[in-house]
């Protein structure tokens, strides 16, 4: 760390800004690749195949060989499309996928950016994917692609609202936009004290909002097969499309680990010193039969139990844990729902999410100014229900 | 003083993103086609974002993207499509009538730039070089619902009236 101090600050700044770039790239990739075979295999099983076998270990490698051929293919570009835009538009895609994680908590002070705009921030950076799928779909001088492209755009646009609306709820309960702070307010009361609970309805409907937002079916309404052959991304080819797929499978990893850690309580689970202090108090039968084993895991943890560096690993752990969580329902829905019709989608946003998530903002309101009159109530029905199922038990 | 200038990166990020925002507004006003004419104005909204960071307010930036980069100029994207006015039609036969309005381009641009020098030198700028106080979100958000609470809920009003009447002048159309 010395050689790191001795740096001029302009220098530590740049340096350390492009180190946390590199490293969130590369993890953005690292989760491309898992998520790529993860839906190909549980695509596979929920259709009763076998899926990828063949390269590597039950085809565990086979996402490096599709990557391998993608980059090797031909670039293939048509006629008559608008240049600049078509070239440009699968970067933007993917620059503003790998955005998000960069303010993703993986532990106590563990973080790319601690932006205290944290929510808005994600907000901002979506409408950028807009314009990619805009840009993508009007390059490429193809009607499908227009049409992919203005449904995208105006499915982006409609839940965006509604996602950030079902989000306010979880900042008025943190009392804080900036994703650290969210989730230590969440450490209160342990797996209790997560936002899951009292916000039950804006997680709801911030699961369905960014189902739509990551044009993941049934709301793949942008590229639907049938219809529009490929959507936005139909005259792509190469390593442009795989832009497009990157883009696709890190915004999923990355809507899921914003999701574990608004509602899940991000990198906050038991850490390794804990379960260790835990399992030896156990052993010890909780101090009726004190034994020289259950005294020596019970210290080993407690003298574990500070190391940052455990500490950091157990937090990526749990995150990673429950954003594969989220990768997973996705994935289910995707391959057991049918799409749903644009219409549908319009009235779904607009006529039912969108008012579900205000009332759900009235509804914590009104709870918080009840809990905070009422000094010592609970500060919502969830936790309400929580806390009478405790004295009940 | 010059050399700690100019060897600084805040200053020649400023340099970058300020030419970024004043070529893509040119390119805006020039391009031939309407869409590209959105997209530059998008590009100068995200560069004039980025000069904000620049100052540490972190909160307009985002604000600037979200509403302008984000909301804005997909609007206009919609309109553009709807309206199937693609192609902004040049009219090579009349330069003649741009020669005549050059001189009315030129005053109307020197009287805004002096009225923006005149803003400029006028305003009770603070001083440079001091402390830089970071406003934080909490403190806009206190601030909007204490001091500015009438103000703030008199432009929300406006919004809503502005939303119905766009919702009612819709139907009408939808109607008939």
């Amino acid at each position: 760390m010395e050689w790191w101090n001795s740096l001029p600050p302009t220098a530590q700044v740049w340096l350390g800004g492009i180190l946390k770039g590199s490293l969130i790239l590369v993890w953005g990739l690292l989760n491309f690749a898992i998520c790529l075979m993860l839906e190909r295999k549980i695509s596979a099983w929920i259709q009763n195949r076998v899926g990828p076998w063949r390269v590597g270990l039950w085809g565990w490698i086979q996402p490096i060989a599709d990557l391998i051929k993608l980059w090797v293919k031909e670039y293939i570009h048509p006629n008559n499309v608008d240049k600049w835009l078509y070239l440009i538009a699968p970067f933007i895609g993917f620059v503003t996928a790998n955005l998000v994680w960069l303010i993703v908590p993986f532990g106590d002070k563990f973080i790319a950016t601690d932006l205290e705009i944290g929510i808005i921030f994600i907000a901002a950076v979506t409408g950028y994917d807009v314009i990619a799928t805009f840009m993508a779909g009007w390059g490429s001088n193809n009607k499908y692609s227009l049409l992919g492209a203005m449904r995208g755009a105006a499915q982006l646009i409609s839940y965006e609202i509604t996602m950030v609306m079902s989000l306010i709820g979880v900042v008025m309960m943190a009392g804080s936009l900036r994703l650290s702070d969210i989730v230590l307010a969440q450490q209160e009361r342990g797996f209790l004290g997560w936002f899951l609970f009292p916000q039950a309805i804006g997680f709801i409907v911030y699961l369905i909002a960014s189902l739509a937002e990551l044009n993941r079916a049934p709301f793949d309404l942008a590229e639907a097969e049938q219809e529009l052959v490929a959507g936005h991304h139909t005259e792509y080819s190469g390593m442009r499309w795989a832009m497009f797929m990157l883009a696709e499978y890190i915004h999923l990893a990355a809507w899921s680990a914003i999701a574990a850690t608004l509602f899940l309580g991000g990198w906050s689970g038991p850490t390794l010193g804990q379960v260790a202090a835990g399992l030896g108090n156990v052993l010890n039968g909780f101090g009726a039969f004190v034994n020289p084993v259950g005294t020596a895991v019970a210290d080993w943890g407690m003298s574990i139990m500070g190391s940052t560096v455990l500490n950091w690993i157990a937090g990526v752990f749990w995150l990673v844990l429950k954003t594969y969580f989220f990768i997973f329902l996705a994935m289910w829905i995707r391959w057991t729902l049918p799409r749903v019709r644009i219409d549908q989608l319009m009235d779904l946003g607009w006529k039912f999410l969108l008012p579900v998530s205000l009332f759900n903002i009235f509804l914590t309101g009104t709870l918080r100014y009840v809990a905070v009159t009422f000094d010592g109530l609970p500060i919502s029905i969830g936790s309400f229900t929580m806390r009478l199922l405790g004295w009940w038990l | 003083m010059t050399t700690d200038l100019l060897m600084s990166g805040q200053f020649w990020t400023f340099i970058i993103l300020a030419v970024v925002t004043l070529v893509s507004t040119y390119r805006m006003v020039t391009t031939p086609l309407i869409t590209h004419a959105a997209l530059f104005m998008a590009l100068s909204f995200t560069a004039v974002a980025g000069i904000f960071l620049l100052m540490q307010a972190e909160f307009i930036a985002a604000i600037q993207v979200l509403v302008y980069a984000g909301a804005i100029t997909t609007m206009i994207i919609f309109a553009i499509m709807l309206s199937g006015l693609r192609d902004i039609k040049q009219q090579q036969k009349e330069r003649v009538k741009l020669w005549r309005s050059n001189p009315a381009v030129l005053v109307v641009g020197a009287v805004f730039a002096a009225f923006m020098l005149y803003l400029y030198y006028a305003a009770n700028l603070p001083a440079g070089g001091g402390e830089r106080q970071v406003i934080t979100v909490r403190a806009i958000g206190t601030d909007l619902f204490t001091t500015y609470v009438i103000p703030f809920e008199i432009a929300s009003v406006l919004l809503l009236i502005a939303m119905i009447g766009a919702i009612i002048l819709t139907a009408k159309e939808a109607e008939s």
